[in-house]
């Protein structure tokens, strides 16, 4: 039970730094600085990374729970960045990043839902 | 940007392509060489690159492969022999239309990019599929960073000030235009065994973009009876502007000369 609380946790701290990324990235990616852009983009990158670990290692921890259904919520939230980067296009990026921070709002939400549900 | 040498009552055309976030001026000394040995040379400028550089991140692949395959028909329709000729991504873009018509006369396929491995690519570069395959692609771009795919100091000297005006070629390579190549790739793996037409790949075995790799699968794959495979030791990626250029050419005439069903109606020493 520990364990799925913990990265639950995790999974909402990781979630939570990439909204806060990507909404800022709205304003430095404006810059069109290109160093700048390379290396936020690979912070990016990091912390999806990371976003989707946790997802897996909740999967891993409530698979044979009665919690198993959780990870199984949080799975479709692990391909959505890959879903958009695969129909975004360039003339409408904003758009597609309104998309992807939208996203991760909503599987923040339902991370929150979910710690509550244990308790 | 574009460039064409015509040579009058010739039926034998080269139609170069040119690579990735590059421009014709990369391959225009290669085609000067080929002029010289009798053939009439084309390399327009592909679609988000040369004046329209910075739009280079709205184009997809497959309208270089249409600009590319509309600029073969057009030649197909005045000569009677087309060879197809590219360096970087502009030797896929030469086996994609290979692939689909099967009047080319003959390929060459100078420093392929099939898979990006070469020794400059960047250590973290495991996070690629991170941002090759989300949002994160329309952002990042590779610094253009010495050796800018050229061995020769004096060339890359002149080239890495070119690049500083954006002029020639971006001095940055977006991540769209990688995805979009990659994916072009992807494609032409797929179906590399259609080609059959006469095939010469040069390579460079210190390419530091793309390893022997890209054209070991070439060479190995195409049905082609006729295949040529050399590999350059003193040049990087760009090898019609580097060390091997003389060398390139000269095996390019060769090759060219003794697939051609007209002969050779001029030849000339231009190395």
């Amino acid at each position: 039970m520990k364990l799925i609380i913990y990265s639950l946790i995790s999974f909402l701290i990781f979630n939570s730094s990439l909204i806060t990324a990507f909404s800022a990235g709205k304003i430095i990616f404006k810059k069109e600085n290109i160093n700048l852009n390379s290396n936020y983009s690979i912070f990016l990158s990091v912390l999806l990374i990371f976003y989707f670990v946790s997802i897996l290692v909740l999967n891993l921890f409530s698979f044979n729970t009665k919690y198993f259904w959780y990870g199984l919520i949080l799975l479709p939230f692990l391909f959505m960045p890959f879903v958009i980067g695969r129909i975004a296009k360039y003339e409408k990026i904003n758009f597609y990043m309104n998309i992807q921070i939208l996203t991760l709002v909503i599987s923040f939400f339902a991370g929150v839902l979910m710690i509550f549900g244990i308790k | 940007m574009n460039f064409e040498f015509k040579n009058e009552n010739n039926q034998r055309a080269v139609l170069l392509l040119h690579g990735m976030t590059g421009s014709p001026f990369e391959m225009k000394q290669y085609g000067k060489n080929l002029h010289k040995a009798g053939f009439n040379v084309y390399c327009p400028c592909l679609p988000g690159h040369g004046k329209d550089l910075l739009n280079v991140k709205k184009i997809k692949w497959q309208d270089w492969f249409n600009f590319a395959e509309e600029e073969y028909i057009k030649l197909k329709q005045s000569y009677s022999e087309v060879y197809l000729g590219g360096i970087c991504m502009g030797a896929v873009l030469a086996l994609a239309i290979a692939e689909k018509h099967k009047d080319v006369s003959g390929i060459i396929a100078v420093s392929t990019t099939l898979f990006l491995d070469g020794w400059t690519i960047p250590w973290y570069s495991f996070l690629f599929p991170m941002g090759l395959h989300t949002i994160l692609r329309f952002y990042y771009s590779f610094p253009e960073q010495d050796p800018y795919g050229i061995k020769n100091e004096i060339v890359r000297r002149k080239i890495s000030s070119l690049l500083k005006e954006n002029t020639v070629a971006l001095n940055y390579i977006p991540m769209t235009c990688v995805y979009e190549l990659l994916e072009m790739s992807k494609q032409v793996r797929k179906s590399i065994r259609n080609i059959n037409q006469p095939i010469l790949i040069i390579h460079s075995n210190r390419d530091d973009l793309t390893s022997l790799k890209s054209a070991d699968f070439v060479y190995r794959n195409v049905s082609s009876a006729v295949k040529d495979y050399i590999i350059l030791k003193n040049s990087y990626h760009l090898i019609t502007m580097d060390n091997d250029k003389d060398l390139a050419v000269q095996k390019s005439v060769e090759f060219l000369n003794s697939i051609s069903v007209l002969g050779n109606s001029r030849i000339e020493q231009v190395c």
